[in-house]
C-alpha cells in the first residue's frame, strides 16, 4: 500500500498491531547474526515444519537480537490473549517440547526467560497490551520482565523494536510508531525547526568523538551548494563488536526513517549507507527495507506531497577499521582507497563528491525519529547533562552474559558489567576494562565506577567511542593484551602518514623485546614520548590513539610491566 | 586575501593559498618530504606541522594541507612543534638510516641516530607517495599505487606484474627524493644469427614496475630521445599530428619571424593549433608577429598561412 497522505500511516499501523497481537499464535525467532551463529536458522526452519505438520494455528517469524546473545537462540511465543514469553535456548531438540506445550497452553519452565504482559517501550503511546485478564497459573511462575534486573535496568529507547519486529515487515516497524516522525517532520515541520530539535536534544555523535550532530547539521545546511549528502557510517570495524550489525539485523527502518529526517533537515536528496560487506544478513534484510519503504512511498521522489526527494544507496565496504573515519569512509564511498583526508575542509563542507556532507554513525541516525517525534527537550532530560540519551553498549571479553544493552548515559560501568554482563563468569575478579573500542583506554578496576559519559572517559584515557564494552579478568596478563591492541593497530593502520605507520611497527618491536626479556626503562620512556608526539602529528584518530592502549597499560599496571624488564646483572 | 600571524610577523597570503605556501612566500622554512607544487597537498610525511591557534583554540596542524585563513596565530618552532618533528625524523631515520636526504634532515635538526630502543631497518623508499601521484595527477597513468596496507604498505606496480599503463615517462624516478626507483637507458643491441642480424633498438627499462619500452628515434639527427608508449600517450591526450614527434625538441625548428616583411595582419596567429603565435605592439599602428618557442610545437603550420612569406 502506498502512503499518499498522513492519515494513510494509521491504516498501515492497524495492519502491523494486527500482525504483533495475532488472532492466531505468533512465534518469533530471534535471527540475528548472534542467533544464526547458534542454530537459530536451524530452529526456525525446524519449528516451520513442525506447525505445518502438526497443523498448528500459528505464524513462525524471524525477527532480531533483543539483546540476549548468550542465551540463544531465543524463541518468543505470543498467544492470543496471553503474556510474550521469552525462552532461550532453545535447541532444535527442544523443538517438540516447546510446540507441545503451545498446544496445550502450558510452558516449558526450564527454558522460559521472562514474560511480558505488554510491549514494554512504547513511548509516549497507549502500551501494546499482550495479557487479556488475569494471567493464566502456568505462565505466573515466570518472572515478569519488568523484575528482571537485565530489563529492569535497561532503557530502550533506540533498540526498542529490536527483537520484537520482523525487520522485514515495515508494517510492524510502523505499528510501533514507526515513520510517524518522518510524517510530522515533512508536514509540520520546517528544516530549521528541526535541526533546532536535534540541537536542543544535545545529542552528540554516537561514533567515537562524541561531536553535536545538530552543530554538524547546521554546519552543512549552511554550506554553499545545492546537492548535499547525507552518509550513514556503518562500517564498525572494532572486533568483537556487533551492536551495529545487530542493530542493521533488527530493526533497519530505524536508519532509513533517521537519514531521511536528517536529508530534509538539510536539504540533501541523496543518502549512503556504508555497510561492511561481512555483514550479509544485515545488508539483505537493509537492502529489503529501502525496497519497501520505497513501495510504500516513504522513500523516493515527492514524500508525501511534501516536495522533498529522498533516495538511499547501500555501498559494501571492505571493514576496515580505518574507514570508521568519516573522511575515509567518504574516500571509500568514492572507490578510492580507505585514507583519511586532510581537514579542514570538513565533509560538512567539502564531503562526498567535494559535497556537503553529513556523516553519521548507526546509532546517532537511530536517535533522530525519537528526537523528531518526542522533542530534544524530553530527549535532553535522559541521561548526563553534557552527555544526553541513551547508549548501546556491547558488552564482551570475561563476561558471564555477553551481548549488548542500551542504558541511558551517565550509568556506572560497573553496574552495566554486573548486572547485564552478570560478573566475569570464571569466578575471578574483574581486573581491567577498554571502553570505546581498540582506540580507547584500558583502565583498572579501581576505577570501576567510572559513568559512562563523554566526558568522563576522555578524562580518565579512553573514550566512549562507539560503545565497546571489554572486561578483563584477574587471568589476564596486561601486556599480552597490549600487543594484541597494537597488532590491531598495525593491521589497521591504513599506512599514509608516516607517524602513525612507522609509530605502530615500533610500538609493536618495543612490546615484543620486553616480551622477550630486552626491555629496559627506556624503553618505556621512548613509548611515552612516541606516545605523546603520535596524538599530536598523526593525521587521523586512528594514529593519534594508537598508542593509547599501551600507554594506559603502562599508566595503570605499571608494575606489571616493570616486573618483565630486563633486570640489572641478568 | 587572509592576513595571519606566522612566528609573530604579520604576513598576507592570497586566497586558497596553505600556510605551507604563505610561509614560503615569506622565507620562513618549513620542512618537507611529500610535498610538491605541482601535486596536491598529501598529508603523508608530518614533517610541516605546525602550532595553528585558532579562536583560542592550538592544535597541531600540517601546514601543507590547513588553509591560510584570516587571524590564525602559526608557530612553526614552538616546543610541542620541534617534539613532535623530531619523532618524525627518528622514525624516517630507522625506517631508512641510509637514505640521504633523511640523513640531511637529520643533520640539520642535530639529530645523530634513531632512539637506540627502535629496531631499524634498511629501507629505501619513505612512502612520501611523490611518484603514486605524480603518474596519478600529472601524467594520469596511474600505472603505479600502493598495495598492501598497514605497516606493511608499500608503492607497487598492479599485482607486482609488469605495469600495464606505465609509459615509461619516468617522473617517477624524476621525482622520487630517495632515488629508489631507477630508470636506465639502454643502447641498441644487436643478436647475429646465422639467418641475419636482429637489432632490438634502445630501449628504457624502469625495474621497480619490471617494465621496457622501445625509445623513439629522431628522424633528423638519429638519437633516441622518449620512449614511443609516452609519446602516443601525449599525442593522444593533446591533439597532436601522428608525426609530431618524429623529431625530437633538440632538432625542433622554430619558425622566425622576419619583421622586415611581417605585415602585422595576424593570419598566424588565427590560424596557430595552440596559440603559440602573438600580434606584438610596435608602437603606433605597427604590429608584428612574435612566437612563444616555449609553447610551439614547431608544426610550422604558420609557415602556409603567412601571405608575405615572412616566417620560416
Amino acid at each position: 500500500m502506498k502512503i499518499n497522505r498522513a492519515s494513510d500511516l494509521s491504516k498501515i499501523k492497524k495492519q502491523g498491531l494486527d500482525l504483533l497481537s495475532p488472532a492466531k499464535t505468533r512465534i518469533t525467532v530471534g535471527s540475528a547474526t548472534c542467533g544464526l551463529a547458534k542454530g537459530a536458522g536451524k530452529v526456525l526452519e525446524a519449528l516451520k515444519y513442525e506447525v505445518k505438520k502438526q497443523k498448528i494455528p500459528a505464524e513462525v517469524v524471524a525477527v532480531g537480537c533483543n539483546g540476549l546473545c548468550y542465551a540463544e537462540p531465543i524463541v518468543e511465543v505470543i498467544q492470543p490473549g496471553k503474556p510474550r514469553i521469552t525462552y532461550g535456548p532453545v535447541t532444535v531438540e527442544r523443538v517438540g517440547e516447546l510446540l507441545k506445550a503451545i498446544k496445550t497452553g502450558k510452558v516449558v519452565q526450564d527454558l522460559a526467560l521472562a514474560r511480558h504482559d505488554e510491549e514494554a517501550y512504547c513511548l509516549n503511546i497507549a502500551p501494546l497490551k499482550y495479557a487479556k485478564g488475569k494471567v493464566p497459573a502456568a505462565l505466573s511462575g515466570i518472572k515478569e520482565y519488568r523484575k528482571q534486573d537485565f530489563f529492569k535496568n535497561q532503557l530502550k529507547l533506540v533498540s526498542k523494536n529490536a527483537g520484537t519486529i520482523s525487520p522485514s515487515r515495515i508494517e510492524e516497524y510502523i505499528a510501533l510508531d514507526g515513520y510517524r516522525a518522518l510524517v510530522k517532520v515533512l508536514t509540520e515541520m520546517k528544516p530549521e525547526d528541526v535541526i533546532k530539535e536535534v540541537t536542543a536534544s544535545k545529542l552528540r555523535g554516537r561514533g567515537g568523538a562524541g561531536f553535536p550532530a545538530g552543530l554538524k547539521w547546521q554546519a552543512c545546511r549552511s554550506a554553499a551548494g545545492d546537492k548535499k549528502y547525507i552518509v550513514c557510517n556503518g562500517s564498525e570495524g572494532d572486533p568483537e563488536i556487533g551492536m551495529h550489525r545487530s542493530f542493521l539485523e533488527s530493526d533497519p527502518h530505524a536508519i532509513i526513517e533517521g537519514m531521511a529526517i536528517a536529508g530534509y533537515a538539510v536539504g540533501a536528496d541523496a543518502g549512503y549507507i556504508y555497510v561492511n560487506d561481512r555483514y550479509v544478513v544485515a545488508l539483505e534484510r537493509l537492502e529489503e527495507a529501502i525496497k519497501q519503504a520505497e513501495q510504500t512511498g516513504l522513500l523516493g521522489s515527492n514524500i508525501l506531497g511534501s516536495g522533498f526527494s529522498f533516495s538511499l544507496t547501500v555501498k559494501r565496504g571492505g571493514g576496515a577499521y580505518v574507514c570508521g573515519e568519516e573522511t575515509a569512509l567518504l574516500n571509500a564511498l568514492e572507490g578510492l582507497s580507505g585514507e583519511p583526508r586532510p581537514r579542514p575542509p570538513y565533509p560538512a563542507q567539502q564531503g562526498l563528491f567535494g559535497k556537503p556532507t553529513v556523516v553519521n554513525n548507526i546509532e546517532t541516525l537511530a536517535n533522530i525519529p525519537l528526537i523528531a517525534l518526542h522533542g530534544g527537550k524530553w530527549f535532553a532530560k535522559i541521561g548526563t547533562a553534557s552527555s544526553t540519551g541513551t547508549k548501546i553498549v556491547a558488552l564482551s571479553g570475561a563476561v558471564a552474559q555477553p551481548g549488548w544493552v542500551e542504558v541511558p548515559l551517565g550509568t556506572p560501568v560497573k553496574a552495566i558489567i554486573e548486572t547485564f554482563g552478570r560478573g566475569t563468569g570464571t569466578g575471578k575478579k574483574v581486573k581491567a576494562f577498554q571502553t570505546g573500542g581498540p582506540s580507547g583506554g584500558v583502565l583498572p578496576a579501581s576505577l570501576l565506577n567510572i559513568k559512562l559519559d563523554y566526558d568522563q572517559l576522555t578524562k580518565a584515557g579512553s573514550l566512549l567511542g562507539s560503545g565497546g564494552l571489554l572486561v578483563m579478568d584477574e587471568g589476564t596478563d596486561m601486556l599480552d593484551m597490549a600487543k594484541f591492541l597494537t597488532d590491531f593497530f598495525a593491521e589497521e593502520t591504513c599506512g599514509k602518514c608516516s607517524t602513525c605507520r612507522e609509530g605502530v611497527k615500533r610500538l609493536q618491536e618495543i612490546i615484543d623485546s620486553i616480551m622477550q626479556g630486552y626491555g629496559t626503562k627506556e624503553h618505556l620512556n621512548l613509548v611515552k614520548r612516541m606516545a605523546a608526539a603520535m596524538s599530536d602529528t598523526a593525521a587521523c584518530a586512528l594514529g593519534k590513539t594508537a598508542a593509547v592502549p599501551f600507554l594506559s597499560v603502562l599508566k595503570h599496571f605499571p608494575k606489571e610491566v616493570e616486573g618483565k624488564l630486563l633486570r640489572k646483572g641478568a | 586575501m587572509a592576513t595571519l600571524k606566522i612566528n609573530g610577523k604579520k604576513i598576507t597570503a592570497p586566497d586558497g593559498a596553505t600556510i605551507l605556501e604563505a610561509a614560503r612566500e615569506h622565507d620562513i622554512k618549513i620542512p618537507t618530504l611529500c610535498s610538491n607544487e605541482a601535486l596536491k597537498p598529501y598529508g603523508a610525511c608530518r614533517l610541516c606541522i605546525v602550532e595553528v591557534t585558532k579562536n583560542g583554540r592550538t592544535t597541531i596542524e600540517t601546514s601543507c594541507t590547513y588553509p591560510a585563513e584570516d587571524g590564525l596565530d602559526v608557530k612553526t618552532e614552538s616546543p610541542r612543534v620541534a617534539e613532535g618533528r623530531k619523532l618524525v625524523i627518528e622514525l624516517y631515520l630507522a625506517r631508512c638510516p641510509n637514505v640521504k636526504i633523511i640523513r640531511q634532515l637529520a643533520e640539520e635538526y642535530g639529530i645523530k641516530e634513531s632512539a637506540p630502543q627502535m629496531g631499524k631497518d634498511n629501507d629505501y623508499c619513505i612512502l612520501c607517495g611523490l611518484c603514486v601521484r605524480a603518474c596519478n595527477e600529472v601524467v594520469k597513468a596511474g600505472a603505479i599505487q600502493f598495495a598492501g596496507s598497514g605497516i606493511n604498505k608499500i608503492v607497487d606496480s598492479p599485482f607486482h606484474k609488469t605495469a600495464e599503463d606505465c609509459v615509461a615517462c619516468g617522473s617517477c624516478a624524476f621525482i622520487c627524493p630517495t632515488g629508489i626507483i631507477k630508470k636506465n637507458d639502454l643502447p641498441s643491441t644487436s643478436q647475429c644469427t646465422p639467418e641475419g642480424c636482429t637489432s632490438t633498438g634502445a630501449q628504457r627499462e624502469i625495474l621497480n614496475w619490471q617494465v621496457e619500452h622501445k625509445l623513439k628515434v629522431c628522424t633528423k639527427c638519429g638519437n633516441p630521445y622518449s620512449p614511443e608508449p609516452h609519446l602516443t600517450k601525449i599525442t593522444r591526450q593533446y591533439y597532436f599530428l601522428p608525426e609530431f614527434f618524429n623529431i625530437c625538441p633538440s632538432c625542433r625548428q622554430y619558425p622566425v619571424v622576419d619583421e622586415e616583411k611581417c605585415l602585422g595582419c595576424g593570419g598566424c596567429m588565427e590560424n596557430c593549433p595552440i596559440g603559440a603565435l602573438e600580434l606584438e605592439d610596435k608602437g603606433g599602428y605597427d604590429k608584428k608577429a612574435h612566437v612563444f618557442t616555449e609553447n610551439c610545437t614547431a608544426c610550422h603550420t604558420c609557415e602556409d598561412y603567412c601571405p608575405m612569406k615572412a616566417i620560416s
